[in-house]
């Protein structure tokens, strides 16, 4: 059957249509607001399932831990389900008390312990039981599980994600419990109680070994961030480290909640079974009430220019494994949607990114090929990140070597319109695709308006992909893919392995 | 190894997710009433959050179709959503493993792995691959057990060139044999672990029992399958009258409806209609054990009928599973624990089906020696439910659950899309789904009775037992019966030998030589010496070092990290092997292989139809047979150069299961007028065992036998 018989009629769907006719009816179905106190929500109405997706989105992470107290952020995401000065105690001033008396005692000991001279042990050992006293008490007023049972009575879901520069406390709500979710989430913001905070301090301490230590890629990311950043704070470990977790205390937790996870601080993104009038009234009603304080110092840290290529080699990895990152701009910068293309050249679709065919396909010297153009995080300057897992009888070496070949080829001449083509339509699918449920678009709302201000920039960096040109490829591949601004972690393998039952040679 | 940076950072999410079970405090269900305080005021006081009133659920709304027929009898559902631009769709075609004859068992299934994965006429799966991935699009192909489904997305700017290769792989699926092959190890290979999952064995066995036509994939039905096999499946099925083609998103009606007429108006069929998808019987009762010994723990479950979506009762049967066993609130998760149970997990759920009635499953893991008290447990907590009415709050909590299973995925409109073409397909109302939330929303403690009592009789329930025993007694009387489910294992196969067979095999052959050089110049090789240098995917390096004189002389030099140094040798009949140190007689497996390997020198094999004794038949018009005794080797030809491309054989080893090589052959070079492969990929049952890269090839050296077959 001819085909050229029908190519004219498709035609038809090649419409050179403006960008605002793409999105209409999201578009249409989305409010965004902000409360006096700085709360800003931003609600897309859709009424296809009885739930809504919420995503509330505080721009809190390991970056803002203090010097001293990594892991900080990390530890609040199970710290903040634990009840609230109305939920999970039976009274509420009397288990205040307690928890104050306790800190208070903690206190004195750390002064004991900090004073010049020796401490005097027969006082630490009396404050210590003043503790014990303490948390007792109020152990005997509180319940850290009626939070979680309210919420699983809803029927809701509530997780929290924890990352560099921002933490997701994530929701599924039924749609007729929505004033739940409010009523919940309000509580948490405007007085929680960290009534298990230390058993959670001291379990993260624990259990810090298999989480963190025992997996290699969170070892090997660890490296990279650690040595490409010198002075920003994006060279915290997000999960902390054992020795600060372990002295972590709950004032400090208290005082960072207070600092950070205020109202001007937090974008809310809810898609779902809600009309905007309806979110906004539950919205005003138990959110509004909230105090409006400062918004949090910000981060003025500039990370030194990096002036030359930086090698770690890690030993002792049952997979060897290589991360390259770049150093390049934040999110904000003019060339953002650039490299966004390049990660689309090297990363997309199945086979045909150009790392994924050359380093795993064609020469197979790796077994697989991630890129992230964000590591680890996006707010301030930071990495473009490949990180690859090395095909056995290969090196790190190999694997580094072909990926500074594909990156060479990008800054030797513009590419060719078809890879462009592919690579924009990778990128732009990664967006649209996303935004196909409540959890998605509420994410994406989140996130967008978190970062941004205005949500509508999810719909123009989707339209200004289009833009990019093979000669603009070309120039940020020059500017930030280069040798001086180059990290590289290499996992190396330990002696050959043993492989199981020969056959299939000649 | 997929590498999820995100995932692998926030392994410990977990750790703030709702579910841990409660701390050590004891719960204290005091009301939550703020406290008086003299500290400043915080605004007006928010409710209590147990005082909140909450509205019922709402039915969600369902969206508009439109719906047409082509003159060629396809029927079309569009559904327009302007939310992004990406448009979605999939064809959903009347067959299923359903109507497979037992002894093609694997059929439907390899059938429809291969639409997309075999390519289409005009496209190889490679250049598929390539254009899909420009595209930012996906096409995706399966047949499950009585649906078949090709199934596409695409950015909307590029739906054109989208759908024109998807109208290629649902009207002209090319099933080309290497992808066939492939497709048939990664079917063998899901054979021969299917037992490994005790859950999964459970779950299948529990329901063959109830339902006992469904059948599964065996080595003796998957193996013999040829190229012509799934296409005659595919056109007894693949048709325009016995397709629903569904396409939901950024496009505007009118004109997605005259494309789609002029793509697809002019696929034609004279096919018979398929006749309806047979009734299954359902059965009830009786006890199976199946004897895993690997297992500590046993895995018990008990089923009975749940039920039809149209089932004016399965909605309360619904209600009633989530009120015996989902969740945090269920009779079974809040039953106190005995001593005398050694039961865990234990929970029930009840899903009613499109075709087959579903099933009221109860589950549940239990210490050795206590299978028993599963069943006992659920008797006990069912016995309840058949004797009183349960309380308005259960049936209140058990109904929210439910809308929110059924009701969560209805917010992707490019899946209930697709779930209204399946209301189409199984001749279901558009709005069954929301129908069914009504009947949920109406259950009554009433009816939860009713239905325990008519539905939920002890005797009704099929009880499946996975664990290591060796009988099973059931708590109702009598014993379980044993199920074997040891997998059959491969017969050995042949291809048809026959002249016609034969002259296109010689003409393929011939071919092949004309291409690499000429029989001529192939039939003056006196000898050859090949050295290639493997990686192994695992880890590691093999380097090999072969040697031939002819006839049948080989000698194969190799130091391999895992092995160290192993030189094997043959003369076509016997051989040896040795370390360096020590030698031995050549045996199977081992001589098999060593006279395989023979066989596949690049000369020898395309001079096979010199060699008395040999025969060479086509089985498609790429591929032939090549046999000697019984030794069989497949050669693919590339269909644009001649050359062979790849080459397919077993490999024995001395644990049973014969284990299928295919090696790719790439990087053909010239040495001394004659063209032969420099690179070569080896798989392993459809993974990536080794890479090759040929280092060196000398022809007409002058070796000597004599030379060859000294022993170290």
């Amino acid at each position: 059957m001819s085909r050229i018989a029908f190519l004219a009629p498709l035609l038809l769907f090649v419409r050179l249509a403006a960008p605002a006719q793409d999105f209409q009816a999201l578009q249409k179905n989305v409010t965004d607001f902000v409360l006096p106190n700085g709360l800003r929500f931003v609600v897309a109405e859709r009424h296809g399932a009885p739930t809504i997706a919420v995503r509330m989105y505080v721009r809190a992470g390991s970056v803002n831990d203090p010097s001293g107290q990594s892991g900080l952020a990390f530890l609040l995401q199970r710290a903040t389900m634990e009840g609230t000065e109305t939920i999970g105690t039976r009274d509420a001033a009397a288990e205040r008390k307690a928890l104050e008396g306790a800190e208070e005692a903690l206190d004195r000991i750390a002064a004991e312990r900090n004073k010049s001279g020796q401490p005097d042990e027969g006082k630490i050992a009396a404050l210590k039981l003043e503790v014990a006293r303490a948390n007792s008490s109020a152990r005997s007023l509180g319940n850290p599980a009626e939070f979680t049972e309210a919420v699983m009575d809803g029927g809701i879901s509530w997780a929290v994600q924890p990352a560099a520069e921002a933490t997701m406390v994530e929701s599924t709500v039924p749609s007729n419990k929505a004033e739940l979710w409010f009523l919940l989430a309000s509580q948490v913001l405007k007085q929680p109680v960290f009534r298990h905070f230390y058993e959670d301090r001291d379990d993260l301490a624990t259990s810090y070994q298999n989480r963190v230590e025992n997996i290699a890629l969170t070892r090997l990311l660890n490296a990279l961030s650690a040595t490409a950043f010198t002075a920003h704070p994006y060279r915290n470990r997000i999960a902390g480290l054992p020795s600060d977790i372990a002295e972590l205390r709950m004032n400090e937790a208290r005082q960072f909640f207070n600092r950070y996870w205020t109202p001007g601080n937090i974008t809310v993104g809810i898609a779902g079974d809600i009309t905007p009038a309806e979110a906004k009234r539950l919205a005003e009603h138990y959110f509004g009430p909230i105090a409006a304080r400062p918004l949090p110092p910000a981060i003025h840290t500039v990370e030194p220019e990096q002036k030359g290529p930086r090698t770690v080699v890690l030993a002792n990895s049952a997979q060897p494994m290589l991360a390259v990152g770049y150093q390049r701009p934040d999110q904000f910068d003019r060339d953002d949607v650039a490299l966004e293309v390049v990660r689309g050249i090297l990363a997309s679709g199945g086979r045909s990114g150009w790392l994924e065919h050359d380093l795993v396909e064609t020469k197979h010297i790796a077994s697989s090929v991630q890129i992230q153009a964000n590591y680890p995080g996006g707010r301030y300057p930071h990495l473009f990140a490949i990180v690859a897992g090395v095909a056995g009888g290969h090196t790190t070496d190999e694997v580094e070597k072909g990926i500074g070949d594909a990156i060479a080829r990008l800054q030797a001449a513009p590419v060719d319109e078809a890879t462009l083509a592919r690579a924009r339509a990778f990128a732009r699918q990664n967006i649209v695709a996303r935004l196909n449920d409540n959890a998605g678009i509420a994410t994406a709302l989140a996130r967008i308006a978190g970062e941004y201000g205005d949500w509508h920039r999810l719909l123009t960096t989707a339209d200004d992909l289009n833009k990019v040109t093979g000669a603009q490829v070309q120039v940020v591949a020059l500017k930030y893919l280069t040798a001086a601004r180059r990290t590289s972690v290499h996992m190396d393998p330990p002696p050959p392995v043993v492989a199981p039952a020969r056959g299939g040679s000649r | 190894m997929r590498l999820a940076l995100s995932a692998a950072l926030l392994a410990a999410a977990a750790f703030g997710q709702v579910g841990m079970p409660p701390p050590l405090v004891p719960s204290n269900p005091a009301p939550a009433a703020r406290p008086a305080r003299s500290t400043a005021p915080r605004g007006p006081a928010a409710p209590a959050y147990k005082e909140l009133k909450y509205p019922a659920l709402r039915l969600p709304e369902a969206p508009q179709a439109a719906r047409f027929q082509l003159s060629n009898g396809m029927k079309v559902v569009l559904l327009e959503n302007h939310e992004v631009p990406l448009i979605t769709g999939g064809a959903l075609v009347k067959t299923g493993a359903v109507y497979e004859t037992a002894n093609q068992a694997g059929l439907a299934t390899l059938t429809g792995a291969l639409i997309r994965g075999g390519g289409s006429r005009l496209k190889t799966p490679d250049e598929l691959e390539s254009e899909l991935a420009a595209l930012g699009a996906s096409i995706d192909s399966g047949i499950g057990e009585t649906m078949g489904s090709v199934t596409f997305s695409t950015l909307k700017e590029n739906v054109a060139p989208t759908l024109s290769l998807f109208h290629d792989l649902l009207t002209t699926p090319a099933f080309r044999s290497d992808r066939l092959d492939l497709g048939k190890s990664a079917v063998m290979n899901s054979i021969g672990r299917r037992n490994d999952d005790a859950r999964q064995v459970l779950r299948r066995e529990l329901l063959h029992a109830v339902h006992p036509q469904t059948h599964q994939p065996e080595y003796g039905a998957v193996a013999p399958l040829r190229r012509t096999d799934l296409e005659q499946f595919y056109r007894r099925y693949f048709f325009p009258a016995n397709t629903i083609l569904v396409v939901s998103g950024d496009f505007r009606t009118e004109e997605m409806k005259g494309a789609l007429e002029v793509l697809f108006g002019g696929w034609k069929s004279d096919q018979a209609p398929v006749p309806d998808l047979p009734k299954e019987e359902t059965h009830t009762g009786g006890a199976i054990l199946i004897a895993k010994p690997d297992l500590r723990l046993n895995l018990v479950a008990m089923g009975a009928p749940g039920g039809t979506y149209l089932d004016p009762d399965a909605a309360a049967l619904d209600v009633t599973a989530t009120i015996l066993g989902a969740g945090a609130r269920s009779r079974l998760r809040r039953r106190p624990a005995r001593p005398t149970e050694s039961v865990e997990n234990i929970q029930a759920e009840s899903y009613p089906g499109f075709v087959t009635a579903g099933l009221f499953a109860v589950t549940g893991t239990a210490g050795p020696g206590a299978a028993a008290d599963v069943v006992t447990v659920a008797l006990d907590e069912l016995q309840k439910l058949r004797t009183s009415e349960p309380t308005d709050e259960e049936v209140r909590i058990a109904r929210e659950m439910i809308w929110l299973r059924v009701g969560e995925g209805l917010d992707n409109p490019a899946r209930v899309a697709l779930a209204i073409g399946a209301a189409d397909y199984y001749g279901y109302p558009a709005d069954y789904l929301q129908q069914y939330l009504k009947r949920v929303a109406a259950v009554t403690r009433a009816d939860v009775l009713r239905v325990a009592k008519e539905k939920l009789e002890p005797s009704k329930f099929t009880v499946a037992v996975v664990g290591n025993l060796r009988t099973f007694e059931d708590p109702r009387g009598g014993s379980a019966t044993k199920v074997d489910i040891t997998i059959p294992p491969p017969p050995t196969g042949r291809t048809a030998v026959d002249t016609t067979t034969l002259d296109d095999g010689k003409k393929l052959l011939e071919r092949a030589q004309q291409a690499a050089g000429g029989a001529a110049k192939l039939a003056a090789v006196k000898d050859m010496s090949i050295k290639t240098s493997y990686s192994i995917a695992r880890g590691g390096k093999d380097d090999e070092w072969d040697q031939w004189v002819a006839p049948s002389t080989l000698r194969q030099d190799g130091t391999a990290t895992q092995f160290g140094r192993l030189i094997r040798f043959t003369d076509g009949t016997n051989g040896w092997i040795s370390n360096g140190y020590a030698s031995g007689p050549l045996i199977n497996p081992g001589l098999q292989q060593s006279l395989g390997d023979l066989i596949r020198l690049p000369v020898n094999l395309l001079l096979s139809d010199r060699v008395p004794g040999r025969t060479v038949a086509a089985i498609d018009d790429e591929t032939v047979e090549i046999r000697q005794g019984e030794i069989v080797t497949r050669v693919v030809f590339d269909p644009k150069t001649g050359l062979p491309s790849q080459l397919h054989y077993d490999l024995l080893t001395d644990r049973g299961q014969p284990i299928l090589v295919q090696e790719t052959l790439s990087d053909f070079r010239d040495v001394d007028g004659i063209k032969l492969p420099f690179a070569t990929t080896v798989f392993q049952n459809g993974t990536k065992y080794a890479d090759g890269v040929v280092t060196e090839i000398k022809l007409n050296q002058g070796l000597k036998v004599e030379v060859l077959q000294k022993r170290p």
